[in-house]
């Protein structure tokens, strides 16, 4: 307690960006809520990082227990290693080491225990002389396992961890630990994920907003969890959640479920990628780590930045009220004035800090981490479209650079609490914050009509672009679990999740030239400046339980559970524009020509502004409901699972409609049967043969059934009150090989039966009365294989995972049909979007535990993916296939240091779309990126 | 190794899950209840809200806020009604309007402010039916509360669009926007000074198919008559036949990099170009590449200009259209004259002492495609031309 003062300045300094966002945020009943969460972040911080502090000053009188695998010599991380006559229990740290400090000289009887290995005991002579660690090797137990029940002794940030989990688990499982994302060149979620087999990341044009595709199945039928809990999405339209906001260093592992059990929400076609976040070790954790580095791009291009600090917070109509109307000068101008600089270098950096008191009770961790990373990318975007004879043709062409700077900062808190071996709590809190700056500029020429008379001719629009967003999730769970008799367990849990994004000013400023047919330029005339704030806000209020019970059925033994959750969501998203226009002038009469942006003049269209009405204001909430039941049962090798589970939907919906004949709002009600069997055969000790089936759902998007109309050039975008949700059968077999602790291979095949995907399609084509509008086009098939492969040879591994996938769906096409002289529909098979019919990924490990040595060459490659569906016959936008290419490296030095590198992209891979037959139509380039770092573990 | 016994278990076990099957009977899809609003009868001379029914002859109507008429209703509008449009209001019509003035006493639709952009005019994205004859519509243009700049007539919809000897004036975007295959017959109307630095007087996309003719446009910021199909879908083409219309001082304000036309057939449009008189625009006839240069016909149009710089843009360079032998084509600003009474020298700025009747000799007169009229322009010497 010596030094709050100290604490509170450094603290308040932190907190004071974050309580800025949140207060242009937030109105009315939301800051109830907002100050509540940042009371909480505050407090359990503080209380937190007081209670770590005394671990500091220990003395250094060791006995270091180094533990080892028997059978290949390599280090083993999280076994207990206990002295009873101490009382002393502690778990190795990565190097497989213990440090048991102030012992005194004497004989100890020591026991070892690691799950999957027999428990052994040593004796020992320790004096003050001895220095060098004890070695001591155990060796893996050929006995089944029983399932971890409150408090495994495992520790889940290991590789050996994650393949016990896999191999363990009731459902198909993917996992990725800790460990192994430290020595990967990754840095955050999405980059980490598209090393698991079956995934692949969808990103936007600027290299952000990353989502997970799983199995050729799209962002919309997964969902994201963390800690086990969905999460709300920052996104103003979706229920995703960007995975590149979330920092690699605050996760203790990511599990990805591609099968689910009655316990776990249906709403994953795909999978369900579950994102859990460090909690309280078994020991004292200190680790620190921080990391600077650089971006090819900005080694051979400068950075365009923009002066982001006279954006303003708030729009107009926010600050004023309704009745305000703009004035030209109420718009700040030098967002929309762009230079080159020099880029700073990126950082990243962290803190975690662990303990247990209270005879080992109550544990507590911090995480903090922050990343600021400047990125860039170069784009040539082509609209395409068919001419009268249906060949695709560039219809307008762009070229569009992108600076883009990202400072994700990521707090993870967490406490539990052992009451005694019947009873656990925990409280455990996500803070994510992700601040964008991007500028943009665009130059677009029109290659079809609009004065276009022949190559290098027609109309060019200058575009200059500058947004900033700060997006924010946050995560607080309430967990307890209850031995209520031997039989007779109880799990719950509530939490509340928040997501937010606020963007201010988004500034987008076009000017228009012409070169005409005898190659001359025209000046460069100021057509319009559109100015938007933005900012929406999700939240989940939800309850979760499980009640399980031991029983026998028939002499077998058999797990029954039983459980139901709530979940209430609330979301709005609110826009506002104004949209300013050159004023005529005064001496031609004529639009204005453009000089630069200090000088141009113009008036307010719509000096009110659009919040009252904007086509992207709405509100929402959902209420999901259900209930399951599953009994578990072993015959001998053969686990079944089986169960059902219901889930009930309510949704509703409101947009402020200009048009009031039209329906405003929506209220929708729907049920969800869903059962699920799942076998697991064990073969023997090594191998599982597992099949399952299991029926899932997805759920529309927020806004796709929102009546919105978005007004286009060609044609209008609509929402969809009557989209429905999109149904699946899933069928998954796997095989699996397990030879040693770290070693396997696993062969699986899915099929899954897809029933009204929602895909975007136009209507109305006989008509002339075109819209574009989510729809559900038919039935889908989804089928495929992945086989992963983990082998290591001494100091030398190979991991590697491949995935083939093909589905089909038959969509509607414009097809320009001269002889009938009509557009019409005709059916074409095609994959589901976001579908690579290969994915493969291979690294390539050299480890010396002596020397403190790792090193890693990690490739990855992504086969052709439609990427964009269209709605003209063969104008789907496929991605080319991808080579990319990444090295991390790790020195240890002594046993707290480590140096290391990671380095990405480094065959500067580019991003490039094309039609069916090769007509190119994006272009991005982003290239390679090198960081180096320190982090310090004790 | 399993027992009979334990087969037993199992086909019991199966059963038990077969049961939870029954509860499937509680899986239900989607039920979907959209909340819609009632409409009211006109009843009062102040007017705003969902309506309908009929606006009185000799009237005065103010509209205070929005007007909506839901589809199955009608808005019928008297001969002699005058409507003052406050509140930048306007009128979103998803039924029938019927605007139905005559030439004694016409139908003023307009803003007391008299300023352009001061209210919404007629957003037909979805009606049933439109008519218009002998009504002033003037002053339109402002944005809705969206932010989107509103036409001064809006239709969207495969349905029938009648716009006959009527009158529009200082709307700030288009003046007729009319596309989703609507069936157009737009006779004999004036269009003067649409448009601050964008918009076209006659706007057609997307399918529309019909009629343009007789109608005088001046001083609009971008093009006088437009007309396209769409880049991505080409059918149904647009098809429109544009003759006899006198399209004067066109396209100036819209400044050089995107430069009005008189007349512009673009993306896959086709149709017919006869008899237009082409005067004074910052280019006159532009058939683009891009349009259905198969199909469309032209000739018999009157290129005129006091502008010496345009005369190279009567058909500008590198586009399709060409200089048709039944063309009459001006060389001079002394060379065929057309003998307007009164022709403004100022191209620019919106002007009221146009009067493009012809006088007697006009070298107009008797040069006409005669499947149309004998006569090229909007004002001929039968009866079908302009009655303005």
């Amino acid at each position: 307690m010596a030094y709050p003062s100290f604490m509170e300045v450094w603290w308040g300094d932190f907190l004071r960006p974050q309580k800025q966002n949140l207060a242009y945020l937030h109105t009315g009943c939301g800051l109830n809520f907002i100050h509540f969460m940042n009371n909480f972040s505050h407090r359990f911080f503080l209380y937190i990082l007081l209670c770590l502090i005394p671990f500091a000053a220990q003395a250094n009188r060791s006995l270091i227990v180094q533990i080892l695998d028997g059978e290949n010599s390599q280090t083993i991380a999280g076994a207990s290693v206990s002295i009873r006559s101490l009382k002393l229990i502690l778990q190795t740290n990565e190097n497989g080491e213990v440090d048991f400090k102030d012992v005194p000289n004497g004989n100890y009887d020591l026991s070892v225990s690691m799950v999957g290995y027999t428990t052994q005991k040593f004796k020992i002579t320790f004096s003050e002389a001895v220095t060098a660690p004890f070695v001591l090797n155990i060796f893996p137990s050929e006995v089944n396992l029983s399932e971890v029940i409150i408090s495994g002794r495992l520790n889940k940030e290991t590789e050996y961890s994650s393949r016990y989990s896999e191999k363990t688990a009731d459902n198909v499982l993917n996992v990725i630990s800790a460990r192994t994302i430290e020595k990967s060149p990754d840095i955050n979620a999405a980059n980490v994920l598209q090393r698991l087999s079956g995934i692949s990341i969808q990103r936007s044009n600027g290299g952000t907003d990353s989502y997970t595709v799983i199995r050729g199945m799209e962002p919309r039928y997964n969902n994201t969890l963390i800690n086990g809990i969905k999460i709300a999405s920052p996104n103003e339209k979706s229920r995703f959640v960007p995975l590149d906001i979330i920092p690699s260093d605050l996760l203790q592992r990511i599990e990805v479920s591609k099968t689910l059990r009655p316990d776990m929400e249906a709403d994953a076609i795909g999978g369900t990628v579950n994102l859990i976040m460090k909690d309280a070790p078994d020991t004292t954790t200190l680790k620190a780590v921080a990391s600077v580095g650089y971006n090819q791009i900005f080694i051979d291009s400068k950075y365009t930045q923009f002066d982001q600090s006279v954006i303003q917070k708030k729009s107009l109509y926010s600050r004023y009220g309704a009745d305000y109307v703009a004035r030209p000068e109420d718009f700040s101008r030098k967002n929309l004035a762009f230079k080159g600089v020099r880029a700073a270098p990126n950082f990243t950096g962290g803190l975690t800090l662990g303990n247990r008191y209270f005879h080992r009770k109550l544990g507590a961790l911090i995480s903090l981490n922050v990343q600021n990373q400047y990125s860039g990318a170069e784009s040539a975007f082509n609209t395409i479209a068919n001419n009268i004879g249906n060949v695709l043709q560039k219809v307008d062409v762009a070229n569009r650079t992108y600076a883009t700077q990202q400072l994700n900062v990521g707090l993870v808190t967490h406490l539990d609490f052992v009451l005694n071996p019947n009873n656990k709590f925990s409280l455990s809190n996500v803070w994510l914050m992700s601040k964008m700056d991007q500028a943009r500029l665009s130059i677009d020429t029109a290659l079809l009509g609009d004065g276009r008379t022949g190559p290098g001719t027609g109309f060019v629009n200058v575009v200059y672009r500058s947004i900033e967003n700060r997006q924010i999730v946050e995560n607080l769970k309430l967990e307890g679990k209850h031995v209520l008799q031997p039989k007779l367990l109880v799990d719950w849990s509530t939490a509340i999740s928040f997501a937010s994004k606020v963007a201010p000013d988004r500034a987008e400023l076009v000017t228009d030239f012409k070169i005409g047919s005898d190659f001359k330029r025209t000046a460069t005339f100021f057509d319009r400046i559109s100015r938007i704030w933005q900012h929406n806000e999700d939240r989940d209020y939800s309850a979760n339980a499980n009640l399980t019970y031991y029983a026998h059925l028939f002499g077998n033994a058999v797990q029954w559970k039983a459980g139901g959750m709530f979940r209430y969501k609330t979301r709005f998203n609110h826009a506002d524009q104004y949209i300013l226009k050159p004023t005529i002038d005064t001496i031609t009469g004529q639009k204005q020509i453009f000089q630069n942006i200090e000088t141009a003049q113009w008036t307010v269209y719509n000096p009110r502004g659009t919040a009252e009405y904007d086509v992207n204001n709405y509100t929402a909430h959902e209420e999901v409901g259900a209930g399951y039941l599953q009994g578990k049962m072993d015959w001998g090798r053969m686990q079944v699972l089986a169960g059902a589970r219901v889930e009930f939907t309510g949704q509703a919906y409101k947009i402020k409609t200009i048009t009031t004949t039209q329906a405003n709002a929506v209220n929708i009600f729907y049920t969800d049967f869903l059962p699920g069997i799942h076998f697991k055969y064990r073969i023997n000790g090594l191998q599982n043969l597992r099949f399952s089936y299991f029926k899932s759902i997805a759920r529309p998007g927020y806004y796709e059934l929102v009546p919105y109309k978005i007004n286009g050039s060609e044609f209008d975008e609509v929402g969809n009150p009557y989209l429905k949700h999109t149904k699946a059968d899933n069928l998954d077999v796997r095989y699996e090989l397990y030879s040693n602790k770290e070693d396997q291979i696993l062969l699986g095949g899915f099929y899954k039966w897809i029933n009204k995907p929602i895909e975007f399609g136009l209507t109305g084509l006989s008509s002339g009365q075109i819209i574009y509008t989510p729809n559900n086009f038919g039935n889908a098939i989804n089928r495929g294989f992945e086989l992963v492969l983990v082998k290591y040879f001494g100091a030398f591994g190979v991991t590697g995972n491949y995935t083939f996938t093909a589905s089909n769906i038959a969509s509607k096409k414009a097809f320009n049909d001269s002889l009938l002289q009509q557009t019409r529909f005709i059916l074409v098979n095609r994959p589901l979007q976001g579908q690579s019919r290969h994915i493969a990924n291979l690294s390539f490990i050299y480890r010396n535990s002596v020397k403190g040595l790792y090193a890693q060459m990690a490739f990855e490659y992504i086969g052709r993916t439609l990427k964009e569906v269209s709605a003209d016959f063969g104008g789907d936008y496929y991605q080319k296939r991808q080579f990319i290419l990444g090295i991390s490296a790790e020195k240890r030095f002594g046993r707290h240091w480590i140096l290391f590198g990671k380095f990405n992209n480094l065959l500067n891979t580019p991003t490039i779309l094309e039609t069916k037959n090769g007509l190119l139509v994006q272009r991005n380039i982003y290239k390679a990126s090198y960081q180096i770092g320190v982090s310090f573990t004790h | 190794m399993f027992h009979s016994f334990q087969v037993l278990k199992s086909f019991l076990l199966v059963a038990v899950v077969l049961s939870l099957g029954f509860l499937a009977s509680c899986s239900k899809d989607e039920v979907v209840t959209p909340v819609a609003q009632p409409s009211n009868p006109i009843t009062n001379t102040t007017v705003s809200g969902n309506v309908k029914g009929t606006m009185l002859t000799g009237k005065t109507y103010t509209i205070t806020g929005d007007v909506y008429v839901k589809t199955g209703d009608t808005l019928y509008v008297q001969e002699g009604v005058t409507v003052n449009v406050t509140n930048n209001a306007a009128f979103y019509i998803h039924g029938a309007l019927l605007s139905c003035g005559t030439s004694a006493k016409p139908i003023y639709f307009t803003s007391p402010t008299a300023v352009g952009g001061s209210w919404g005019g007629f957003q037909c994205d979805s009606a049933t039916v439109v008519t218009i004859k002998w009504t002033h519509i003037d002053y339109t243009g402002g944005p809705n509360a969206a932010g989107d700049p509103r036409k001064t007539l809006y239709v969207n919809a495969p349905i029938k669009v009648t716009v006959e000897d009527s009158w529009v004036k200082k709307g700030l975007d288009d003046g007729f926007r009319l596309e989703g295959g609507c069936m157009i017959s737009l006779l004999r109307n004036t269009i003067e000074s649409q448009g601050s630095t964008d918009g076209e007087a006659i706007n057609v996309k997307n399918g529309a198919t019909g009629i343009i003719a007789y109608n005088v446009v001046w001083s609009t910021a971008g093009s006088a008559i437009k007309v396209e199909t769409n880049k991505t879908v080409l059918f149904p083409q647009t098809n429109v036949k544009v003759y006899n219309n006198t399209v004067a001082c066109n396209g100036f304000r819209r400044g050089a990099a995107e430069p009005g036309r008189g007349i512009l057939f673009d993306k896959y449009a086709t149709g017919e170009i006869y008899n237009n008189m082409i005067v004074n625009n910052y280019e006159g006839l532009e058939i683009a590449p891009a349009a259905d240069t198969v199909h469309i016909k032209y000739g018999n149009n009157y290129f005129f200009t006091t502008v010496d710089s345009t005369r190279v843009y009567f058909y500008p360079a590198g586009s399709f259209g060409k200089k048709q032998s039944t063309d009459i084509v001006s060389t001079s600003t002394t060379n065929q004259n057309p003998l307007f009474t009164n022709l403004d020298a100022n191209v620019v700025a919106a002007s009221n002492v146009n009067d493009f009747h012809l006088k007697s000799g006009s070298p107009a007169l008797n040069k006409g495609f005669t499947t149309y009229n004998k006569d090229i322009g909007a004002y001929t010497s039968d009866s079908n031309g302009n009655k303005h």
